[in-house]
């Protein structure tokens, strides 16, 4: 096994995408030069990337305020106090504000971002195989598996996909939970994921290393993992950060209409925001704070997976007419 | 041209038979239309079900079901509400509110997602271009009905303030019971006051991803040696990216806002909850959904499915009308 690997490996067939990486990634050229690995050159460019740094550092800061701000904070969201209810903001130890129940805002945030973030975890190591697998199948075997495959997810894409939510969501009312919104987000949301995958792989299928490794007596299923997937990475991290974005905006949406995270002492930003949206000019606070969370959280979600796409596209359009 | 269209047609008329199909499935393995009466106290009767099963036609098989569906559906007949009344009858009218939200926010959407495109690829990296980026992702990371309660609270309010009258209205399309004492003009004017938060939630909120994708579009055109042939004949840089280029860079935007306008018309959910309106999104919602009414949401789902193949075989024909390159094989 170890003897096929080394000669697969050096024929030539190395993705370029990671092209001789650790191996020759110190190694002193002529000039005084340091080669860099594409894979470093790929991370060294998106450290250099302000919009992508800045995504990054917010969304770092987000996960120590929804992870180990709670145990600093002491507070918990569930405890309900009939004598602080609706305090605005900086009263009576409640720092940014109660709600009508008495529950702590700071808490209820600090736990709805670690649940947002699970709900996107969830929807992501559900959706990301399903996609991948799916497009990588229909890009790599083509023909009537392609064909048939497409026209299923063609298929799937003409029925508004909040709608299938919240069809799916209204028949299972028990899955009102964190738990169960992120499986039913991940199982309708990895149809565009094949797509990308799909046209990827028909391109890259026709290259030369791709020969080269078949000629070699590689199988498919090793081709797809080995020469293909890696090649694709770059737009499989793009998918997935924007997909996670989208994420936790349509989480929001369906519990907004009253199909999403529902169950007893359990909340997300997007209940929060939602419940917060019917206070919006009696009490502010309960509007505000957790709809600029929902934002920035968002928001930096999405700056980050703009960064990796600008580093992972050298030629990055510089140019002008 | 000609048998490309036609072939685009009948592929579509296919889609459309599955994509029916597959509504149907989903809709039947959803609601069960005895529902309600499974929780009655006292529990009818087992003659009261199988009464209400031989006359719903619940007995025959699946497939069954579904032509005889469809072929009412053909004919434009999407059954009767729990209630008794023809879903057709009620569509219709909320189409058309919906549809009057939905044309005014793509107008406005496809018009600034231009404007702020065009100036984003021609300065990039220069503060124009960084400034309506990011006002485009905060924009796309906005929830809608979070951004529409925005605008109910501070814009409706400050505008109505300032013309000391109801100019905004925040809820409804019309004001209720309008239709039968003010003349057209009255109506249509009352209307328009309706329109504006609606749709300026919604075009924003769309725009911005169109933006995005016409400034991408836009640098590709500009990178390209025919921008720069245009320059070197001596024309002008801005009749070049106006002439030459704008019209390039719409291609890809035809195509994105044609699938748009056909799953906004499901999307426009949110919008049509925040703003109390009575469209499709509240129809499926509140007497599809909540009611268990099985021919509301079918008929819903079909009707929002014939949009999205429409404008999907829109968008083909328009990308192959704009870029003759295309091969129409």
């Amino acid at each position: 096994m170890a003897t096929t690997q080394a000669t697969t490996d050096t024929a030539g067939a190395t993705p370029p995408g990671q092209s001789g990486s650790a191996r020759t990634g110190n190694v002193e050229r002529e000039f005084g030069v340091q080669a860099r690995s594409q894979r470093q050159q790929i991370i060294r460019r998106f450290l250099h990337d302000k919009v992508g740094m800045t995504g990054l550092t917010i969304f770092l800061l987000l996960l120590v305020f929804g992870f180990i701000g709670p145990l600093v904070d002491g507070k918990d969201y569930a405890t309900q106090n009939q004598n602080a209810q609706s305090l605005s903001p900086g009263k009576g130890g409640y720092l940014l504000g109660s709600d009508a129940i008495g529950r702590d805002l700071l808490a209820g945030l600090m736990q709805g971002v670690q649940r947002s973030l699970f709900i996107v975890l969830l929807f992501v190591v559900i959706a990301f195989p399903l996609g991948l697998m799916i497009g990588a199948l229909a890009g790599y075997f083509g023909k009537w598996l392609d064909s048939v495959l497409m026209r299923v997810v063609d298929l799937i894409l003409t029925v508004p996909l909040l709608v299938v939510l919240i069809v799916v969501a209204s028949n299972f009312p028990s899955s009102r939970t964190p738990l169960g919104v992120g499986i039913i987000l991940g199982l309708f949301g990895w149809m565009d994921l094949a797509r990308i995958v799909r046209s990827q792989f028909l391109s890259l299928r026709e290259k030369e290393y791709v020969e080269a490794a078949h000629a070699m007596g590689a199988s498919n299923a090793r081709i797809i993992f080995r020469h293909l997937i890696p090649n694709t990475l770059g737009s499989l991290i793009v998918w997935t950060t924007l997909a996670a974005a989208n994420a936790i905006i349509l989480e929001a949406s369906l519990t907004y209409l009253g199909f999403g995270v529902n169950a007893a002492n359990e909340t997300s930003l997007g209940r929060l925001v939602s419940e917060g949206v019917q206070a919006a000019s009696t009490r502010p606070w309960l509007f505000y704070f957790p709809g600029i969370t929902l934002l920035i959280i968002v928001l930096s979600i999405n700056l980050i997976g703009d960064g990796i796409r600008d580093a992972f596209d050298p030629s990055n359009r510089r140019v002008r007419a | 041209m000609f048998f490309f269209t036609i072939r685009r047609i009948l592929a579509s008329v296919f889609v459309l038979f599955a994509s029916s199909f597959l509504v149907f499935a989903l809709c039947a393995a959803s609601f069960d239309p005895l529902a309600k009466y499974y929780t009655r106290q006292p529990l009818p009767s087992p003659e009261f079900f199988e009464n209400l099963k031989e006359q719903l036609g619940l007995n025959d098989s699946f497939i069954v079901r579904y032509f005889r569906w469809l072929g009412h559906a053909l004919t434009g007949d999407l059954g009767n509400t729990l209630n008794g009344t023809p879903v057709t009858d009620q569509l219709l009218p909320r189409l058309a509110v919906t549809g009057r939200m939905i044309i005014a926010a793509v107008v406005i959407a496809v018009v600034l997602a231009i404007i702020v495109g065009v100036i984003g690829a021609v300065r990039q990296y220069k503060a124009s271009d960084y400034v309506f980026t990011f006002i485009a992702y905060t924009l796309i990371a906005l929830p809608v009905f979070w951004f529409a309660a925005l605008l109910k609270e501070f814009v409706a309010g400050g505008v109505n303030d300032l013309f000391g009258s109801q100019v905004l209205y925040t809820i409804g399309e019309e004001t209720p019971g309008i239709g039968a004492y003010g003349t057209t003009s009255e109506i249509w004017g009352d209307r328009l006051g309706h329109l504006v938060l609606p749709t300026v939630s919604l075009a924003l909120l769309t725009f911005a991803a169109w933006s995005r994708f016409q400034r991408a579009a836009m640098l590709d055109v500009l990178g390209s040696d025919y921008m720069r042939l245009a320059r070197a004949k001596g024309l002008t840089y801005r009749r070049t990216v106006l002439k030459h280029g704008l019209r390039n860079a719409l291609i890809p935007l035809t195509t994105v806002v044609a699938l748009g306008i056909g799953t906004l018309f499901g999307g426009a959910v949110i919008t049509e909850t925040v703003f109390v309106w009575h469209g499709m999104g509240e129809y499926l919602i509140s007497s599809g959904i909540e009611q268990e009414d099985i021919n509301v949401v079918l008929g819903w789902l079909l009707v929002s499915a014939v949009f999205v193949v429409l404008f999907n075989l829109i968008a083909d024909i328009l990308y192959a009308v704009l870029d003759p390159r295309i091969r129409l094989g």
